[in-house]
C-alpha cells in the first residue's frame, strides 16, 4: 500500500495520548486525541443529525461526555470506544426528539467494553495464517460469482469500488454491497470450519 | 489507532470524496472503510456537504475543542474557592446580623427604676419585646443647662446589650443626656441608645407603627421623648420549628415517611401519612435535607421561609439501571455481561362492557321489546348497532351498522336508552371507553 495516509503531526499514538490524559490529568492530551477523530465524530452526527447545526452541537456535548466518561471505563481502543459513544448519543438524541419512535437501544458505552465492535475483525481484514489463507480461498470458492468476482477484485487486485463497477458494468453501490455480503457470507463459511 | 497504524485524516476523505485519489489509494480507503464502521458511518454523514463545507465545520470545531480548557485541578480548585467564598460571605452575613446594632450609653452604673413614669396615651401596645425606638429626644430641663465639653461623656456602641438609661438620673448625667441630645441635631439616633423604663431602644429600623414614649423623670426633670416604632419583622431568633409538607412533584400527593434532618445535627423527624412535619430546629440557619427514597433529596433553608411546601422529584437515574441493548451480536463465548430474556407483558386483564343485569337477561329485554309494526313490509329485521358507552358506562352514541331502516334504528336506540344500564369496559381494574357491538331482531308479535 502506498503511503497515502499522512501521519498524524504527532506521532504519539492513540494509547499514549489517553495514558497521558488518564494517569497525568493532561487535558490537551485528551483535546488532541478527540480532535484527531473530530472530522468521524461529526460525519457521525452529520449521518444521524442531517443537520449541520445539530450535528456541531453534538459534536461538543460528545466532547464533553468522553471528558466524564472516560474515567469510568477501561478503555481498549478509544477509537471503537468513542464510535460507540458517539452513536449511543447521536440515537438518544434522535429518541429525545421523536418520543415514542423505534430509535434503538441505549447507553449501551455503559456496558463499557461489550459494544467495542472490533470484538471481532473479520479475518479478511486482517493478517491471515496458512491455514486461514486455505480456508478463506476454499469458502471465497463457493460464493456467487458477483461476490466472488467482487471479493478478488477488491482484495486481491487491489481494485477501487469504481474499477471493479467499471469491469462488472454496475454501479459502486452495488459492488459495495456485493462486498460486505461477501465478507459475511465468509464469515459463515469460516466459522463453519473451525 | 495502534502505533505505527496509519492515521486516516479528513484530507483522506476530501480527497476520495473529491477523487484526487489514484486507485491504489481509493482501493486502500476503501478497505479502510470495510473495516471500520465508524469511517463508514462518517463518511456516510458526509456526503451530504461539499468536502470543502466538511473541511469548514471540522476546522471550527476543531478550534472550539482546543480552547485552552481548565485543567482538572484548576476546576476542582474553582470549586474549592467558589465554596470558600460562599462560606465567608455566609459567616460575614452571621456576624453582621449578630453584631446588633444597638449602641450603648456606656453610664450605666447608677441605675434605678424612675419614682414615676408617665406614659402618654398611645402608649398601650407598645410591650417590651416588640418595641424600639428610633428616636429619641431628652430635653433637659435643668435649670442651668450648662453644657461643656468636658461633660460629654464618650457613649460608644456595644452590641446585644441594651443598656438602660433610666431615670432619676445622677446630676452628672442629664447633662451628658443634654449633651447627647445636642449632638443629636446633627445625628439624632445612633447616640442614645438603652432601656428607658421598660421599653427597649433600639436603633433605627424600619418603623411601622409609632408612637410617642414619653417619661418624665420628675426629680431631674429630664424628659425623655422617642418614637417607638415596632421594629421590623427580626430575622428568625434560634430555635424556631418548621412546619410544612411534602408532596410528590409528578402527581403533587403527599409523601409519607419522608425524613428530613437538619443538616449537621441528628435532629430530625418524618412526615405522617399526609406529608406533614414538624420540625423544632436547633439553629434556624442550618439546612434541612429532605430525603425520601426513590426521589431526589433536597436542601432547604429555613431562613426563607418557616413554612414549607417541598415538592420532592422522582430520582429518574433508578429506571435507568436496566439497560437493553439491542444492536450487534455477540458470541456466546465473548459474552462477558449478563442476559436476561425478556418476554412481552401478559395481556392486560380486560373486562368487556356489558349490560348490567348481564347479557341473558338483556337479551330476554330486547326479544320483549325488538317488535316489528303490524304492517311492516317483513317479518324479521336484523339491526347492527355499535353502542359506544364511555368510562362510567353512560351510553355516549349509537351507531347503525348495517344501514338498518330508520324508523327501526331509531326505535331501537329507544329501547337501549330504555334499558338496563351498561356496566364500562374495565381494563387491569381502571374504567375505560369501549365500544360493544349489538345485534337486535326485530320480530312481529306473535
Amino acid at each position: 500500500m502506498k503511503l497515502i495516509y499522512n501521519r498524524h503531526r504527532n506521532s504519539k499514538s492513540d494509547e499514549e495520548l489517553l495514558a497521558l490524559f488518564i494517569e497525568e490529568g493532561r487535558v490537551g492530551a485528551l483535546g488532541e486525541l478527540y480532535e484527531r477523530h473530530i472530522h468521524l465524530v461529526f460525519g457521525l452526527c452529520l449521518k444521524y443529525m442531517k443537520n449541520t447545526h445539530q450535528a456541531k452541537d453534538a459534536v461538543i456535548s460528545i466532547y464533553e461526555k468522553v471528558q466524564t466518561e472516560i474515567d469510568r471505563h477501561t478503555i481498549r481502543n478509544f477509537k471503537s470506544w468513542l464510535y460507540v459513544v458517539s452513536k449511543n448519543h447521536c440515537l438518544m438524541e434522535l429518541r429525545k426528539a421523536k418520543p415514542g419512535q423505534v430509535v434503538s437501544l441505549t447507553e449501551a458505552e455503559k456496558s463499557d467494553s461489550f459494544m467495542e465492535y472490533d470484538a471481532e475483525m473479520h479475518p479478511i481484514d486482517g493478517e491471515q495464517t496458512e491455514e486461514m489463507e486455505k480456508a478463506l480461498q476454499e469458502c471465497i470458492e463457493h460464493l456467487k460469482t458477483e461476490q466472488q468476482k467482487s471479493i478478488r477484485l477488491f482484495y486481491f487486485s487491489n481494485k477501487c469500488y469504481r474499477e471493479i463497477a467499471g469491469l462488472m458494468q454496475t454501479d459502486e453501490k452495488k459492488v459495495k454491497s456485493y462486498i460486505q455480503n461477501a465478507k459475511r457470507n465468509l464469515k459463515i463459511c469460516l466459522d463453519k470450519k473451525k | 489507532m495502534k502505533k505505527g497504524e496509519k492515521h486516516i485524516g479528513l484530507n483522506d476523505f476530501s480527497r476520495y470524496r473529491a477523487n484526487e485519489m489514484t486507485a491504489d489509494e481509493r482501493n486502500a480507503f476503501e478497505k479502510e472503510l470495510q473495516k471500520d464502521p465508524f469511517m463508514a458511518d462518517a463518511l456516510e454523514g458526509m456526503e451530504q456537504l461539499s468536502p470543502e463545507e466538511i473541511a469548514q465545520h471540522v476546522n471550527e470545531l476543531s478550534a472550539r475543542i482546543s480552547k485552552p480548557k481548565k485543567s482538572r485541578k484548576i476546576r476542582f480548585i474553582a470549586a474549592a474557592a467558589s465554596i470558600l467564598i460562599l462560606v465567608s460571605i455566609g459567616i460575614l452575613w452571621l456576624q453582621i446580623n449578630q453584631h446588633n446594632p444597638v449602641p450603648e450609653v456606656t453610664q450605666t452604673k447608677k441605675m434605678e427604676l424612675p419614682p414615676e413614669v408617665q406614659k402618654k396615651g398611645d402608649l398601650s401596645p407598645l410591650t417590651d419585646t416588640d418595641l424600639s425606638i428610633n428616636e429619641i429626644e431628652i430635653e433637659p430641663q435643668l435649670d442651668e443647662p450648662e453644657i461643656t465639653a468636658t461633660d460629654i461623656v464618650p457613649i460608644v456602641s456595644k452590641p446585644e446589650k441594651a443598656a438602660r438609661v433610666m431615670a432619676p438620673i445622677e446630676k452628672k448625667e442629664p447633662k451628658m443626656l443634654a449633651e447627647a441630645f445636642d449632638k443629636q441635631k446633627n445625628q439624632p439616633v445612633e447616640m442614645l441608645t438603652g432601656r428607658v423604663a421598660g421599653v427597649t431602644v433600639q436603633r433605627k429600623d424600619t418603623p411601622k407603627i409609632r408612637g410617642i414614649v414619653s417619661h418624665v423623670a420628675t426629680e431631674d426633670n429630664i424628659k425623655i421623648r422617642g418614637y417607638a416604632t415596632i421594629a421590623a419583622q427580626r430575622p428568625p431568633a434560634r430555635g424556631k420549628t418548621l412546619r410544612g409538607q411534602v408532596i410528590s412533584g409528578t402527581d403533587k400527593l403527599p409523601l409519607p415517611g419522608v425524613s428530613l434532618t437538619e443538616k449537621g445535627t441528628a435532629n430530625g423527624t418524618l412526615t405522617d401519612i399526609d406529608g406533614n412535619f414538624v420540625l423544632p430546629l436547633k439553629d434556624s440557619l442550618s439546612t434541612v435535607t429532605v430525603s425520601f427514597i426513590g426521589m431526589v433529596s433536597k436542601e432547604i433553608s429555613p431562613a426563607d421561609s418557616l413554612n414549607a411546601i417541598i415538592e420532592l422529584e422522582e430520582d429518574v437515574l433508578a429506571l435507568d439501571e436496566v439497560v437493553v441493548v439491542g444492536y450487534g451480536t455477540q458470541k456466546k463465548q465473548n459474552l462477558t455481561s449478563s442476559v436476561t430474556e425478556v418476554s412481552p407483558a401478559s395481556q392486560s386483564q380486560k373486562l368487556t362492557a356489558e349490560p348490567v343485569p348481564g347479557y341473558k337477561a338483556y337479551r330476554e329485554y330486547l326479544n320483549t321489546e325488538a317488535i316489528l309494526p303490524p304492517n311492516y313490509p317483513e317479518d324479521k329485521v336484523v339491526i347492527k348497532l355499535l353502542i359506544n358507552l364511555n368510562r362510567n358506562g353512560a351510553i355516549q352514541s349509537i351507531e347503525n351498522l348495517n344501514q338498518a331502516d330508520e324508523t327501526l334504528f331509531e326505535k331501537a336506540k329507544q329501547i337501549i336508552a330504555d334499558g338496563p344500564a351498561w356496566n364500562p369496559e374495565l381494563v387491569d381494574g381502571k374504567k375505560t371507553d369501549s365500544s360493544v357491538r349489538l345485534r337486535i331482531v326485530f320480530r312481529k308479535e306473535k
